[in-house]
């Protein structure tokens, strides 16, 4: 969830430090990227620029940034793709104990219940049903995790497209 | 009026708490599929293992149509099952393609609706990249979760009942003595 922010935090500063160009090329403060307009937009979000390193310099700020995204998105896959490996070793840890529980229980059966037990049915649950436990363990988090996602990332979306003016809602009253 | 009262950042939530519920339906839907097909693979497979073992008597009586037939059957059957599910499945896949353009249109057209603030480039791609991590989490590992869970559920279920509950002796004495005896909580031991 930091990713997005941070790309956010560049575009930011890389706006701010490309703002000279604009202003001095056109001539008039008018222009879509006014330094107004950039900062107006920042409402909200002043706590995030306590954590730039340089307070005048953007153009530092900006490869700052950038740095910082580029090392997250590559500690996200050296940290992600472990997990998933051990995520799918506990699963087929758990086929397999399954498959020797069915084992042991398949030799264990009395005469009575060898005539209602065929082999196909057997063969039948550890194909099919024991072969469950394989992937499943995969997307198990995401029952708890996906709403923790979406209670982080909305609460950032507020940030930046949650604000409303006065006046907009009184042109509609009116 | 009402959506001027509201932010923009809401028209995720909205979309997104319209799915789950709607992701309940589907694991629903999806665990009865299951749960039917699953007595129809065990139906063909029980065919099979007595249609095996008696292949000598369906070539000396030229039995081999019929038979032939009845596995068709068997394996039409499953097949219906099987793409019911598959139907269920791909309308899932089909959201999770589309929902995050919806997500994204929906929040977009309402933050300019409601606010006098200038779409930049740094509001966009935050919320397109917060949007996708969204999707990623919500419309695709959730309902993989969830359904996994509910298809590992009915697996564990099958195997309890086939195997592992012991089915009440007639015989008087065995029941008194399975009922007060200190180890009828265990797994019983056939």
């Amino acid at each position: 969830m930091i990713m997005p922010v941070l790309l956010g935090r560049f575009i930011y500063f890389a706006n701010l430090y490309r703002e000279p160009f604009f202003s001095s090329n056109n001539g008039n403060s008018t222009t879509l990227m006014s330094e107004q307009n950039v900062r107006s937009n920042q409402q909200g979000l002043e706590w995030l620029d306590k954590l730039a390193i340089s307070s005048t310099d953007h153009h530092l700020n900006a490869l700052f940034y950038a740095g910082m995204l580029s090392l997250i998105i590559l500690l996200n896959f050296i940290v992600s793709h472990p997990y998933f490996m051990c995520n799918f070793r506990v699963g087929m840890n758990i086929r397999v104990a399954l498959t020797k529980l069915i084992y042991d229980k398949s030799l264990r059966l009395s005469q009575s219940a060898i005539q209602r037990i065929t082999i196909g049915k057997i063969v039948n649950l550890i194909s099919t049903d024991a072969s469950r436990f394989d992937a499943s363990f995969m997307a198990n988090y995401f029952i708890i995790g996906g709403p923790l996602h979406l209670i982080v990332a909305i609460s950032f979306l507020y940030l930046y497209i949650g604000k409303y003016v006065e006046y907009v809602y009184q042109y509609y009253l009116f | 009026m009402i959506f001027h009262h509201i932010r923009a950042c809401f028209g995720a939530i909205i979309i997104i708490f319209l799915y789950i519920p709607f992701q309940g339906f589907m694991a629903n839907i999806l665990s009865r599929f299951r749960s039917k097909s699953i007595i129809l693979t065990d139906d063909r497979l029980r065919l099979m293992a007595e249609i095996l073992p008696a292949m000598r008597v369906i070539k000396m009586y030229c039995w081999e149509k019929p038979f032939a037939l009845l596995v068709n059957l068997a394996r039409r059957l499953e097949i219906v099952k099987i793409r019911h599910s598959m139907i269920v499945r791909s309308i899932n896949l089909a959201i999770f393609f589309v929902s995050n353009k919806v997500i994204a249109f929906v929040c977009f057209v309402w933050f300019l609706e409601t606010s006098d603030q200038q779409l930049t480039a740094e509001i966009v791609f935050v919320s397109l990249s917060l949007i996708f991590q969204i999707r990623e989490s919500m419309t695709f590992f959730f309902p993989i979760g969830v359904s996994y869970v509910v298809e590992s559920y009915i697996s564990l279920c099958r195997i309890q009942v086939k195997l592992f509950i012991k089915i009440p002796s007639n015989n008087f004495f065995i029941l008194i003595r399975n009922f007060f005896s200190k180890k009828r909580n265990q797994s019983p031991r056939n």
